[in-house]
């Protein structure tokens, strides 16, 4: 009998003893050190901040600071919903989330069930570094593609005009502008959001595959009985984690892309909060007040979603 | 062994950031550089007797380009005063928004360039009486920077002391002698109309004449750029669309450049609820319809677009301050693209009357200043010392010199009678070749010379004298006409005007949107109904404006009202 396994038997006989909460840091050390810059980086960036929420309540005073500003109450507030402008934010905020979520968020999905279904690898490489490509250019790179395509004296104008058509107004259209951001998050981001889910399918066992076909199953209904699935989860909670920024429509694209002939139809709440605290005589308790409602709505509606799905489809992210 | 190292270094990565993240280690409570020689190495110990043996360092933001590594002006400049500067470029249109963020963000530049001349102006009160910024050093040790203040047009008391603090400095601008009058309408291709057989004697036009030329040109293409490619007439977003149509229109004297509050039988109103103002905005619709104005103008927030295109030749006009700078760029910049064209005709200021009322000009008068610097702060003793220094320096004829034409004996001499012969070499097109291409720091901070610098021997000669002709005229045909600055409106501050401010942002952008999107028919009601819904805001502004408690109501009272005391006044309340 080794002596190893006289220790075990040991260890065995005698009571476990509890370790301390210490003791069990002190254990997984190294992982506890790897996770500590991300929960810095949480602590100082999002939760550090949230020291300034207190101004939704105040009457800011720069000199004064934070701390020593006066009180208001729920001033800030009743100016918000008493602000014409504050809902239709709100409302555009709201379209063009559900916009993405109906329009784009489904792309990459398909575009990656696409992709995989592409049999030489190096055609499908080549495809898939070229849809990645566009999400390395900011926005103000691709707002100014867009003018440049748009525009009166854009390319799409001037293609119409040689061929006898009149021009059109595109980045003026009311009723245009929110599908031209709608296309252009798609052409910038899908390349590089349907990597998550290439990703996924990746890691469906290929026996799953091989089976099906021995079985007569054909391309599609390999797609829906073995892809589908396979990548459900990873789908409802990157769905999850949209829903949780509805109130995000995306600042830099708007804030690049619109002008004041879409206004009504464009601004969303980040556009609205940086126009009303740094392109006009500021206040910051309000600017507070409208971006403390924002992230309430967002946490509220993370919490809902979250529960929907997992009780749908037992997959969650709380 | 291998997820350890990881840990680490994931670890340190993160020092790096925060330390990254971190605020400058310089703050109000560091003892200032200039206080502590015996910090520095003893090599480098201050002499005494030399008030520049210490070198400094300060931040600073530019709208212009910072000068680069090679500049040997600006090399030459900051080794006879021992500085440096580290800049924060901006472009021009974040002027604002940037200078608000670094205020909410407590990360102003140790030397402040406020772009003081608009809409900023109520907030500029707010920040200077609650002690945002440092208070400037005595004056009197600055004797050139004080003669310059204390001229009776920069009203330098009235935009610069609050209670009894000096809190900046204005940059006064270098066209007092035409009462600060600018040449505030449309250039236009000469050259084009000339080709049309449409050019009137001395460029003179009625707003009827014009505009047809716009849009013959438009027409009838006579730059040759194939159908739909010529563009009639356009301006910068931030003109837009005011100097199309709206401030011709405009029967009262102008506050700033963008709509504001205006004084009518007595009373303070909002602009934009008149009926000059709707007036105006229906004829830019009309414009805009027929298709004069350039269609991408509604969108071109980069203002740089318009002049782009009229630089290579697809634009028929552009609405401009027509300084002595901008012709001479715009006609360098069109010869660049054409050297063929002729350089006079390329680019003229055109003398366009008022909408229906033939012989009656539209032309007006700005402030007396144009921007202000400040100091943060932050900005220690030795800083301030030292910006003051190299300012009070560069107004000097000497500081001038160098400022305009560069280096003495290099770049150029004095002769005997005090000309200047310059060493410059010259283009194609006669002019002479600017060796330096950064000249904010010498000549944009105390004195703005940009205007009306007409003895500026290194200017193309003939810009000189159209751009002197045009205000000549100006001043001998039209000085009864010229809108000169509400004074009293600009410098009052009452708690809701400063609060509040014009609603400038909101009217633009309001205007531009029925622009593109209404019809001639409907944009009057549309535009009420807006005035309507915006009113309860803008009501305690004009309240405030008409309560004599803040302001004197008669105009003629103006000038004394701002002399006898006026903000300065105020603001010691």
């Amino acid at each position: 009998m080794s002596r190893n396994v006289v220790l075990r038997q040991g260890a065995a006989l005698r009571p476990r003893k509890q370790k301390t909460l210490w003791q069990r840091i002190w254990l997984k050390r190294w992982c506890y050190l790897i996770i500590l810059p991300g929960m810095a980086y949480f602590l100082l960036f999002k939760y550090v901040p949230m020291y300034g929420i207190q101004l939704a309540f105040k009457d800011f005073d720069m000199v004064a600071g934070i701390t020593a500003s006066p009180w208001v109450g729920w001033e800030n507030f009743r100016l918000l919903f008493r602000d014409r402008e504050f809902f239709l934010a709100l409302k555009n905020t709201l379209i063009i989330s559900y916009m993405q979520l109906l329009l784009f968020f489904p792309f990459p999905v398909i575009l990656s069930i696409l992709l995989n279904e592409v049999r030489p690898r190096k055609y499908k490489r080549t495809v898939q570094t070229i849809l990645t490509f566009p999400h390395f250019l900011s926005w103000v790179i691709v707002a100014g593609i867009m003018m440049n395509i748009l525009a009166n004296n854009g390319a799409i104008n001037n293609l119409l005009a040689v061929l006898g058509f009149d021009k059109y107004q595109f980045l003026t259209d009311k009723k245009l502008f929110r599908y031209i951001l709608i296309f252009s998050l798609m052409w910038k981001e899908s390349g590089w959001s349907c990597i998550l889910y290439i990703a996924a399918i990746t890691g469906i066992d290929p026996s799953l595959y091989e089976a099906a076909t021995i079985d007569g199953a054909n391309r599609w209904h390999r797609i829906r009985h073995i892809t589908w699935p396979g990548i459900l989860p990873v789908v409802v909670i990157t769905l999850i984690m949209r829903v949780g920024h509805i109130m995000d429509a995306g600042f830099d694209q708007i804030m690049n892309m619109y002008n004041s002939t879409v206004l009504d139809v464009a601004d969303i709440l980040d556009t609205y909060i940086y126009r009303i605290t740094f392109q006009r005589t500021p206040n910051f308790g309000f600017s507070t007040a409208v971006g403390l409602f924002k992230g309430l709505t967002n946490c509220i509606l993370l919490l809902t979603v979250n529960a929907f799905c997992k009780k749908l489809t037992g997959t969650g992210i709380l | 062994m291998t997820k350890r190292l990881f840990a680490l270094a994931l670890v340190l990565c993160m020092l790096l950031a925060c330390t990254a993240c971190s605020a400058p280690a310089a703050t109000p409570a560091d003892p200032p550089q200039s206080d502590s020689p015996a910090d520095a190495p003893a090599q480098d110990a201050p002499d005494a007797s030399d008030p520049f043996a210490e070198h400094v360092t300060f931040t600073m933001n530019t709208t212009s380009d910072p000068p680069a590594a090679d500049d040997a002006l600006w090399q030459y400049y900051t080794d006879q005063f021992n500085f440096d500067v580290e800049w924060i470029p901006l472009q021009y249109s974040e002027r604002f928004d940037k200078l608000r963020i670094w205020i909410a963000t407590d990360d102003l530049p140790d030397v402040v360039w406020i772009g003081l001349n608009d809409v900023i102006y109520t907030e500029y009160i707010t920040w200077m009486k609650t002690g945002l910024f440092a208070e400037i050093p005595d004056l009197n040790d600055y004797p050139n920077i004080k003669a310059m203040y204390d001229q009776e047009t920069m009203l330098g008391d009235e935009l610069c002391t609050f209670g009894g603090k000096l809190m900046s400095l204005p940059a006064m601008r270098d066209s007092a002698s035409y009462d600060f009058m600018i040449n505030m309408g449309f250039g236009y291709r000469a050259d084009w109309a000339e080709k049309l057989g449409m050019r009137k004697e001395n460029d003179i036009y009625t707003w009827d004449e014009f505009m047809d030329l716009m849009q013959a040109f438009i027409e009838q293409d006579p730059g040759g750029n194939g159908a739909g490619n010529t563009y009639g007439l356009a301006t910068r977003m931030g003109y837009f669309p005011d100097i199309l149509g709206i401030w011709q229109t405009n029967p009262t004297p102008w506050t700033f450049e963008e709509p504001g509050y205006v004084e009518m039988d007595g009373k303070y109103v909002w602009y934009p609820a008149t009926d000059a103002y709707i007036e105006g905005l229906k004829l830019v619709k009309d414009l805009y319809d027929r298709g004069i104005i350039w269609p991408d103008n509604v969108i071109d927030s980069s203002e740089t677009l318009y002049r782009e295109l009229y630089y290579a030749g697809q634009m028929g006009a552009m609405g401009q301050n027509n300084s002595l700078s901008w012709v001479s760029t715009v006609r360098d910049e069109v010869l660049k693209v054409d050297p063929s064209l002729d350089r006079e005709k390329v680019y003229v200021i055109a003398k366009v009357g008022k909408p229906g009322q033939d012989g009656s000009f539209y032309q007006h008068a700005v402030a007396s200043y144009w921007s202000c610097v400040a100091f943060s702060l932050r900005a220690t003793d030795a800083q301030k010392a030292r910006f003051l220094a190299t300012q009070d320096w560069n107004l000097t004829q000497e500081g001038k010199n160098l400022a305009l034409y560069g280096l003495e004996g290099k770049d150029f001499t004095v002769d005997a009678d005090g000309n200047i012969q310059l060493n410059w070499t010259k283009n194609d097109s006669d002019t002479y070749v600017d060796p330096y291409k950064f000249r904010e720091y010498y000549s944009r901070l105390t004195v703005n010379d940009n205007a009306a610098n007409f003895t500026n021997v290194a200017k193309n000669q003939t810009d000189v004298e159209h751009v002197k002709a045009a205000m000549d005229w100006s001043q001998a045909n039209i000085a009864d006409q010229i809108k000169v600055l509400d004074y009293v409106q600009t410098y009052t501050t009452t708690p809701n005007k400063d609060k509040l401010g014009t609603f400038t942002a909101q009217t633009k952008a309001k205007a531009i949107d029925l622009i593109a999107n209404s019809t001639y028919d409907a944009i009057e009601g549309e535009w009420r109904a807006w005035i309507a819904e915006m009113m309860p805001q803008v009501q305690p502004v004009l309240d405030d404006l008409n309560a004599y408690e803040y302001i004197p109501t008669d105009p003629a009272e103006m000038m004394d009202w701002v002399r006898a005391g006026g903000l300065a006044a105020m603001s010691a309340d």
